[in-house]
C-alpha cells in the first residue's frame, strides 16, 4: 500500500518515528516464493490452458453446427418479419403495456454474451417507466435472472432454463410462445433482444418488434390484406411469434458459441502467457537455490580451513 | 325542411351550364405496367427451398381454402392446412410439397412469403411407416391407424373401409385419427396435424 506523499512529509516535522512493519512498502519487501509454490502454480495453470483449450474446440464445433444451421434460420425469420416491415405496422402511442424477451442462455465463460443483453434491458426498462409504460420482462436463459434479478426482480414474468445445453429447435421456440400467450399478460407490443450474429469475432445486440394480436387487428394498413377474420390472424400471429422467437434463439446460439470460442482461446492464450514467465522465474529460483547450497558448502569449507 | 328551402334556391338561382371539357387529341391509354415477377420465399426452420425466386405459380392448402398464387395477387394473411404446396417454375415444372402447417403472406409488392413447420418434398413421406400395414384389399386399410391407448386398431369412417379381423375392441373409438405420415430419416410420425401447434408422437419403430 503506498503511503500518500503528504503523510511522509508530516512525519519528518515531527519527531522521528520508530516505523512499525506496518508502514513497510508491501510492494517492495516479499518473501521469496519457494521453488515448490511455483511447481503448484505452474501445474494449475498448465491444467487450466488444458481445459479451455478443450472447451474452445467444443465450442468450435458447436459454432460450426450453429452456423450451418443459422443460415435456413435466418431467410425463415426475415420471411417471418416482412409482414411487420412491409405494413409498417407501430403501437399506438397510448398503449400502456410493454413486453421485453431478453434472448441469452444459461451457461457463461463467452464474455460479454449475457451482460450486452443485460444492460439493454435495464435501459430499456428505465426509458419505458419513464415514458410511464408497463413494462414486463421475460428472460430466455438462467444467466439474464440472475443478472438482473437482484435490481429489477419485480419485473420479471417468465424466466426460462435449460436454454444452451442443445441447439435450439422450433420446438423450444413454440413451447416459449405458448408460456408467453398463457401468462395472461395482455402486452400491446414489445421487442426481443438478443445478440445478432455477425462474424466469428463480432455480434451485436438487437431488437426485434413483436406485436399483440389486438396492435395488428387494429393497424391500418392491415386493411390491403384481403380476406382476413379474427381466427386467421391469431393463428398467424401466434405462429408469427414463434417464428421470431425461433431465430432469435438462433442467431443467440452462434452469437453465444462464437463468443465462447473466442474467450476460451483469449485464455488459453494468457494461460500460455502466464507459463512461460513462470517457467523462467521457476528457472531463476532453481538456480538461485544451487547458488545458495554452493556458496553454504563452499563457505563451511572455507571456514574450516 | 332545410331541404326544401335548399331546393327552392337552386331552382331560383339560375342553374350554371355544365363546362364542356375542351377537345382532347384521340390517344389510346398506356399499356398496364407489366406485372412484378413475384419474389417466392418458402422455407421450414430447418430447410429453405425458395428464396426470392421467381415462379409463376404456387398452390397452397389454407384453412379457408385451397388458392393458387400468380404474381400480382391481392395481399392477404392465411394459414396454411396441412396437405401439398405445389411449384410451378417458370418452365412449367410442378414441384410438391408436403407442409404440416404454417402461414402464407402475399404482400402489395408481389413478394409471397410460405413459412411451414415442416416442409418435405413427396419423396421424404415414408410410405412403409405411414400406413398400417396392409391387411386386406386396399381400399381398406387405408382406413386404420393405430390407437395410442390400446394395441388395438381403430378404424375410420372412410369409404369402403372393412371391417378386419384384426380390428380388436378399442376402448376409445372417439380417438379416430387420420393415418400416420412418416418422414424417412426424421423418426417423426405426424398425426393429429393441426394449423398452428402440430402435435408430434416419437416414431418408436
Amino acid at each position: 500500500m503506498d503511503l500518500p506523499l503528504t503523510v511522509l512529509l508530516c512525519w519528518r516535522t515531527s519527531e522521528p518515528l520508530l516505523i512499525s512493519p506496518a508502514f513497510v512498502f508491501r510492494g517492495q519487501v516479499r518473501n521469496m516464493a519457494t521453488l515448490k509454490d511455483i511447481t503448484r502454480r505452474l501445474k494449475s495453470i498448465k491444467n487450466i490452458q488444458k481445459i479451455t483449450k478443450s472447451m474452445k474446440m467444443v465450442s468450435a464445433a458447436k459454432y460450426a453446427r450453429a452456423e450451418r444451421e443459422l443460415k435456413p434460420a435466418r431467410v425463415y425469420g426475415t420471411g417471418a418479419l416482412a409482414l411487420y416491415e412491409k405494413a409498417e405496422i407501430k403501437a399506438p402511442e397510448d398503449k400502456k403495456k410493454h413486453l421485453l424477451i431478453g434472448v441469452s442462455s444459461d451457461r457463461g465463460l463467452c464474455g460479454a454474451i449475457h451482460t450486452s443483453i443485460a444492460k439493454t434491458l435495464k435501459n430499456e426498462i428505465t426509458n419505458l417507466t419513464n415514458a410511464g409504460k408497463e413494462v414486463m420482462v421475460v428472460g430466455v436463459g438462467d444467466k439474464i435472472r440472475g443478472l438482473l434479478q437482484r435490481t429489477h426482480g419485480n419485473y420479471f414474468l417468465l424466466t426460462f432454463k435449460e436454454v444452451g445445453r442443445r441447439p435450439p429447435s422450433f420446438g423450444d421456440a413454440s413451447i416459449i410462445a405458448l408460456e408467453l400467450l398463457n401468462s395472461g399478460y395482455e402486452f400491446d407490443e414489445g421487442s426481443v433482444i438478443y445478440n445478432r450474429f455477425r462474424s466469428v469475432i463480432s455480434y451485436k445486440t438487437d431488437e426485434k418488434p413483436i406485436f399483440s394480436f389486438e396492435t395488428v387487428a387494429g393497424s391500418e394498413s392491415l386493411s390491403i390484406y384481403d380476406d382476413i377474420d379474427a381466427d386467421v390472424l391469431r393463428n398467424y400471429q401466434e405462429f408469427t411469434l414463434a417464428n421470431i422467437l425461433y431465430y432469435s434463439l438462433k442467431e443467440s446460439t452462434t452469437s453465444e458459441q462464437s463468443a465462447r470460442m473466442t474467450a476460451m482461446d483469449n485464455a488459453s492464450k494468457n494461460a500460455s502467457e502466464m507459463i512461460d514467465k513462470l517457467t523462467l522465474t521457476f528457472n531463476r529460483t532453481r538456480q538461485a537455490v544451487i547458488t545458495k547450497e554452493l556458496i553454504e558448502i563452499i563457505s563451511g569449507a572455507a571456514a574450516l580451513d | 325542411m332545410f331541404c326544401a328551402r335548399r331546393l327552392l334556391l337552386l331552382r331560383a338561382a339560375a342553374r350554371p351550364a355544365l363546362p364542356v371539357p375542351p377537345p382532347r387529341a384521340r390517344g389510346y391509354a398506356e399499356a398496364a405496367a407489366g406485372p412484378t415477377p413475384m419474389a417466392f420465399t418458402f422455407a421450414s426452420p430447418t430447410q429453405v427451398f425458395y428464396n426470392g425466386a421467381n415462379v409463376k405459380q404456387v398452390d397452397v392448402p389454407t384453412l379457408t381454402g385451397s388458392f393458387g398464387i400468380l404474381a400480382s395477387h391481392v395481399p392477404t394473411l392465411q394459414v396454411l392446412k396441412p396437405g401439398v404446396v405445389t411449384v410451378y417454375a417458370e418452365d412449367g415444372t410442378a414441384t410438391k410439397y408436403f407442409v404440416s402447417s404454417g402461414s402464407v403472406t402475399v404482400h402489395a409488392d408481389s413478394t409471397v412469403q410460405v413459412l411451414a413447420e415442416e416442409a418435405v418434398t413427396m419423396d421424404m413421406l415414408d410410405l412403409a411407416v405411414s400406413y398400417p400395414a396392409p391387411r386386406g384389399p386396399a381400399a381398406s386399410w387405408r382406413g386404420f391407424a393405430p390407437c395410442p391407448s390400446c394395441v388395438g386398431w381403430a378404424s375410420q369412417e372412410l369409404p369402403g373401409a372393412a371391417e378386419s379381423p384384426d380390428q380388436g375392441l378399442c376402448p376409445h373409438p372417439e380417438l379416430l385419427h387420420r393415418p400416420l405420415i412418416g418422414i424417412k430419416g426424421s423418426g417423426l410420425l405426424l398425426s393429429e396435424l393441426s394449423a398452428g401447434c402440430g402435435e408430434r408422437k416419437p416414431c418408436s419403430r
